[in-house]
C-alpha cells in the first residue's frame, strides 16, 4: 500500500525529471575483437553518474572499460553503445552485485606519468584513502583461426593497481597488498597497527579486510589528535 | 479484521487522491505606496505561501509580474526568483506613462493551473509628471461604507512621538509576536490611514482540483513551453524535435520532442537568463511548413476591471510631482541598492565535453568563402548535396547503426541546420573552426561529427532565420538586486534639497517572538502627514498588518 502511494505521488513529478535530466554526451562506441575482455564489468549494469556539472544521471546502464579508461553507456532507446566523454564524468556507481555497488572517481595521480587522470575505484577514504586501479592491459597477441584464415587478436588482462593515499598527501603503488610495504610508510604507528590487525582478524593480504583494516586505522590511530 | 484493514485501503485511496494535486499556491505582493509618479519605482515585497499550510512555499522558484493599465495593456513585465517563498524587486515607471490606475498582478506558473481570479491583483494610482487636469480622478469623494482598519492580526506598533520637526529621527518599536514574523515595513506620506484588508476566509474550496497539471510548477527554473504546428494544415506536429541554443563560446544544445499533442516543455535555468534563446527544428521535411510558437507567460485573459480611485486631494498629486521633479532636478538618488542572494551561473549544456581538432583560418593564406575553407584547411571534411539542401559530410564519422545524416553544425555555439547559410563565410569571418571527427550522441540524438564555428563579430544574429526557426528573448530575472530605503540627512549632500515622501521602505524585517524590533529613519524637509505600514506574514503563516500616521511640521 505504502508502495503503492509513493508511485501515485511520484506521478506528479515525472514530467519535471524528465525535463530536469541532463543529457549523456559521447561518441559511438566500436567494438572490437580481443582475446579477454576490455570490461571491468561484464554486463550492462544501472549506475549513478555525477557529472562534472553536478548533476546526477541515475539507472542509466554503464560498463567500465579498464583498458581505455572509458566508461561505455547503452542507450536503452535505440540500444547504441557510446564512449562517455571523460571530462564529463566526476564519478560513479556501478552495481557490482546485489548487494555491493563499486564507487569510481576520475581522480589525478600524481606517481602517474603528467599527473594523469584515471578512474580508481573508491574503497576507502579518509586520512589514509585506498583506490584499486583496474586497468587492463594489453600483454599479448593470440592467434584465432576461423574458417581457415588466422585472426591475431590482443591479449587482455586485468592488473589490479592498489593505490594508497597516504595522510601526508603522498601516493603510493602496489601491485600486491603487502603489509611490511604499507608499515615502511608508518615507522611509528607500526606496532599499533600489527596490533590492531591482530585484534580484529584482519590480514592486509586480502582485499576487503585490508579495507575494513584502513578504517580502522584511519579512526584510532590518525584521528587521534596529537 | 477485515473492517481495520479496509479502511486502511480506504485511507490509503484517500491519501493518494489528494497526494496527486501539487500544493496550491497564494501570493501576496506589498508595495512601499500606494501612489507614484512616473519615473519613480514600485518597490514590492512578494509572498508565495502554500494555501493549505500558510507556510512559505517550496514550489516554485519563478515569479511573475505583470504592470497593465486600464486598458489591459502591458506596462512593465518581470520575472523574480523566489528564493524560500519570498521575493523582493522594484518596478521603474516609465517618464511615459499618463495618469490613472494601474494593475498589478503576480503570479507563478503553478497558479496558471486556476483560474486567474486567484492571481495577486492590486490597484495602484500613477500621475504622469506633466499632467495637471487628473481627468482620471472622478469621483473626489470618499466611497460609502468604507471599512477601514489600521491593524489586522497581533502586531503592533509604537512611535516615540506623533509630531516631528524636519529631519528628525524617528524611531519605531514594532512589539514582540508571539510566534515571530517577518514584514515589510514602509513609511510614506500619505493623509489617509492605510487599510488593512480583512483576512480573508479561506479559499481552497473553489479551487477545482487538478489532476494533469497543464503547467508545471517551475521548481528550479522557468520552464519554455511551445508547440510545433504545421502552417498550412494547423496541425499539431508531434515528434518533432525541437533545438535550443544561444550565443557562447561553446556549442550548446538542449532538446525537447513534442508529444502527441505537438507541444513541447524545455527546462531553461540561469544559463539563459537574459539571453536570446535560438530554436529550430531537426531534420524538418522537405517542403513542409513547420512553426514553432512559444507560450506567452504574462499573457493574462481577464481583462483590468479598475475600481474607483476615491478620498485623494489632487492636491497632494501636485505636491508629489513636485517632489519628484525637484528630486530629478537635483539627481537626487534616494534610494539604495541591495544584493540579492547570489545564485551561481549554471553551466553550459555542452555539445561535447574534451578536446576537438581546431583550425584558426588565419594562420593560413585568406579564402574567400567556407567551401574553399572546407577543401583547404580540414581534412576529411566535405559539403555534400542533395538537392539545393547542403550538409556537412565527415569521412569516417558514421557506423553502421544510424542514417548519415551529417555532421552538427554550431555557429557561434548555436546549432545551425542549414550549411546554406554559412556558405559566404570566408577566413576573414571565422576566427575558428573546431571538428570532432566521431560520430556522437547528445542523449538520444546522434550526429555525424560536429563542426563549430567562432565567428569574429557574433554572425549568426546576421544569419537569416528559416520559417521553422524561432529567436525570442529570454528575460533576466528582475530581482538581483533591489531598493530599500532610509531617508537619513548626514548621508545627503548639502547643497541638495532633502525632500522625500518615502522615508523608510525595508521589505524584510523579522519581528522577534521574545523582546521587541526597533527601525529608525528620519524625517525629511517635506511637511506633511506620514502612515507606517507594517505587513507581513507570521512564522505560523497568519497575514499581520498594521499602521499608524504620524505628522511633520
Amino acid at each position: 500500500m505504502m508502495c503503492w502511494n509513493f508511485g501515485v505521488l511520484s506521478q506528479n513529478y515525472p514530467q519535471l525529471d524528465a525535463l530536469y535530466a541532463p543529457k549523456l554526451t559521447g561518441a559511438s562506441f566500436v567494438e572490437k575483437r580481443y582475446h579477454g575482455t576490455p570490461f571491468v564489468t561484464p554486463d550492462w549494469t544501472k549506475s549513478t553518474i555525477v557529472l562534472s556539472t553536478g548533476d546526477t544521471i541515475v539507472g542509466e546502464k554503464i560498463k567500465y572499460n579498464g583498458y581505455s579508461d572509458e566508461v561505455v553507456w547503452i542507450n536503452q532507446n535505440n540500444f547504441n553503445k557510446f564512449t562517455l566523454d571523460k571530462p564529463n564524468i566526476k564519478e560513479f556507481w556501478i552495481q557490482s552485485d546485489s548487494t555491493h555497488s563499486a564507487h569510481y572517481k576520475q581522480i589525478p595521480v600524481p606517481i602517474y606519468p603528467n599527473n594523469q587522470k584515471v578512474f580508481l575505484e573508491t574503497t576507502y577514504e579518509g586520512n589514509v584513502a585506498l583506490y584499486i586501479h583496474h586497468r587492463i592491459r594489453r600483454t599479448g597477441i593470440y592467434t584465432e583461426k576461423y574458417e581457415d584464415l588466422d585472426y591475431q587478436l590482443d591479449v587482455l588482462t586485468l592488473n589490479n593497481i592498489y593505490l594508497f593515499k597516504l595522510p601526508d598527501g603522498r601516493w603510493i603503488e602496489m601491485h600486491k597488498l603487502r603489509k611490511r610495504h604499507f608499515l615502511k610508510y608508518f615507522p611509528e604507528q607500526k606496532k599499533a597497527i600489527m596490533q590492531l590487525a591482530k585484534k580484529n582478524h584482519l590480514s592486509f593480504d586480502v582485499e576487503d579486510e585490508c579495507i575494513q583494516l584502513l578504517h580502522i586505522i584511519d579512526q584510532e590511530l590518525l584521528a587521534r589528535p596529537k | 479484521m477485515k473492517y481495520f484493514f479496509s479502511l486502511i485501503f480506504v485511507s490509503c485511496i484517500l491519501c493518494s487522491i489528494s497526494a496527486q494535486n501539487l500544493p496550491i499556491e497564494k501570493l501576496y505582493l506589498q508595495t512601499d505606496r500606494e501612489t507614484y509618479v512616473t519615473g519613480e519605482p514600485i518597490l514590492f515585497k512578494l509572498n508565495v505561501l502554500d494555501a493549505a499550510t500558510h507556510r512559505p512555499s517550496t514550489v516554485s522558484k519563478i515569479g511573475y509580474i505583470v504592470l497593465r493599465n486600464t486598458h489591459s495593456t502591458t506596462i512593465r513585465q518581470l520575472r523574480i526568483r523566489i528564493d524560500n517563498g519570498g521575493a523582493n524587486g522594484n518596478i521603474t515607471l516609465p517618464d511615459t506613462l499618463s495618469s490613472g490606475v494601474y494593475q498589478i498582478v503576480a503570479f507563478t506558473n503553478l497558479q496558471r493551473n486556476y483560474d486567474e481570479k486567484f492571481y495577486f491583483q492590486k490597484q495602484l494610482t500613477i500621475i504622469s509628471q506633466s499632467d495637471t487636469n487628473f481627468d482620471f480622478y472622478k469621483n473626489k469623494s470618499k466611497p460609502a461604507n468604507e471599512q477601514l482598519i489600521n491593524t489586522n492580526g497581533q502586531l503592533t506598533i509604537e512611535c516615540d512621538s506623533t509630531h516631528y520637526r524636519p529631519c528628525q529621527r524617528v524611531a519605531v518599536k514594532l512589539h514582540a509576536v508571539p510566534s515571530g514574523a517577518n514584514v515589510a515595513v514602509s513609511v510614506f506620506e500619505s493623509k489617509n490611514q492605510y487599510a488593512c484588508k480583512q483576512p480573508e476566509p479561506d479559499q481552497n474550496t473553489e479551487y477545482k482540483p487538478v489532476t494533469n497539471y497543464t503547467y508545471l510548477p517551475e521548481t528550479k527554473g522557468s520552464i519554455l513551453k511551445g508547440e510545433v504546428i504545421d502552417v498550412t494544415s494547423q496541425q499539431k506536429i508531434k515528434n518533432a524535435v525541437v533545438l535550443l541554443s544561444r550565443i557562447d563560446t561553446v556549442p550548446n544544445l538542449k532538446y525537447a520532442i513534442t508529444d502527441s499533442n505537438g507541444k513541447f516543455r524545455m527546462f531553461l535555468n540561469n544559463y539563459y537568463d537574459g539571453q536570446e534563446l535560438f530554436l529550430t527544428i531537426k531534420d524538418v521535411p522537405k517542403n513542409a511548413n513547420w512553426k514553432i510558437k512559444v507560450e506567452d507567460k504574462f499573457a493574462l485573459n481577464q481583462k483590468f476591471a479598475p475600481s474607483t480611485v476615491a478620498g485623494i486631494d489632487t492636491a497632494f498629486f501636485t505636491k508629489s510631482q513636485n517632489i519628484a521633479y525637484i528630486n530629478k532636478s537635483y539627481e537626487v538618488d534616494p534610494y539604495k541598492q541591495e544584493k540579492a542572494s547570489d545564485e551561481h551561473m549554471a553551466p553550459a549544456p555542452r555539445f561535447y565535453s574534451g578536446s576537438a581538432s581546431t583550425i584558426y583560418p588565419a594562420d593560413y593564406v585568406p579564402l574567400d568563402n567556407f567551401s574553399e575553407i572546407v577543401t583547404e584547411l580540414i581534412p576529411f571534411l566535405y559539403i555534400r548535396k542533395n538537392g539545393d539542401q547542403k550538409w556537412l559530410y565527415i569521412v569516417g564519422a558514421s557506423s553502421a547503426q544510424f542514417e548519415n545524416k551529417g555532421a552538427a553544425l554550431f555557429v557561434d555555439g548555436v546549432y545551425v541546420n542549414d550549411v546554406n547559410k554559412i556558405t559566404d563565410f570566408g577566413s576573414n569571418l571565422i576566427r575558428k573552426i573546431n571538428v570532432l571527427y566521431s560520430e556522437r550522441c547528445y542523449g538520444d540524438l546522434v550526429f555525424q561529427g560536429m563542426v563549430s564555428i567562432s565567428s569574429r563579430e557574433n554572425l549568426i544574429r546576421t544569419l537569416t532565420p528559416a520559417s521553422y526557426t524561432l529567436r525570442i528573448m529570454n528575460p533576466a530575472i528582475s530581482n538581483t538586486h533591489f531598493l530599500t530605503a532610509s531617508a537619513d540627512p548626514a548621508t545627503t549632500n548639502k547643497d541638495k534639497p532633502f525632500v522625500r515622501q518615502l522615508l523608510y521602505w525595508n521589505p524584510s524585517i523579522t519581528v522577534s517572538d521574545k523582546k521587541d524590533t526597533e527601525i529608525v529613519f528620519y524625517t525629511s524637509e517635506n511637511k506633511g502627514i506620514y502612515t507606517i505600514k507594517t505587513e507581513g506574514f507570521t512564522k505560523n503563516g497568519e497575514p499581520i498588518c498594521t499602521s499608524t500616521q504620524f505628522e511633520v511640521k
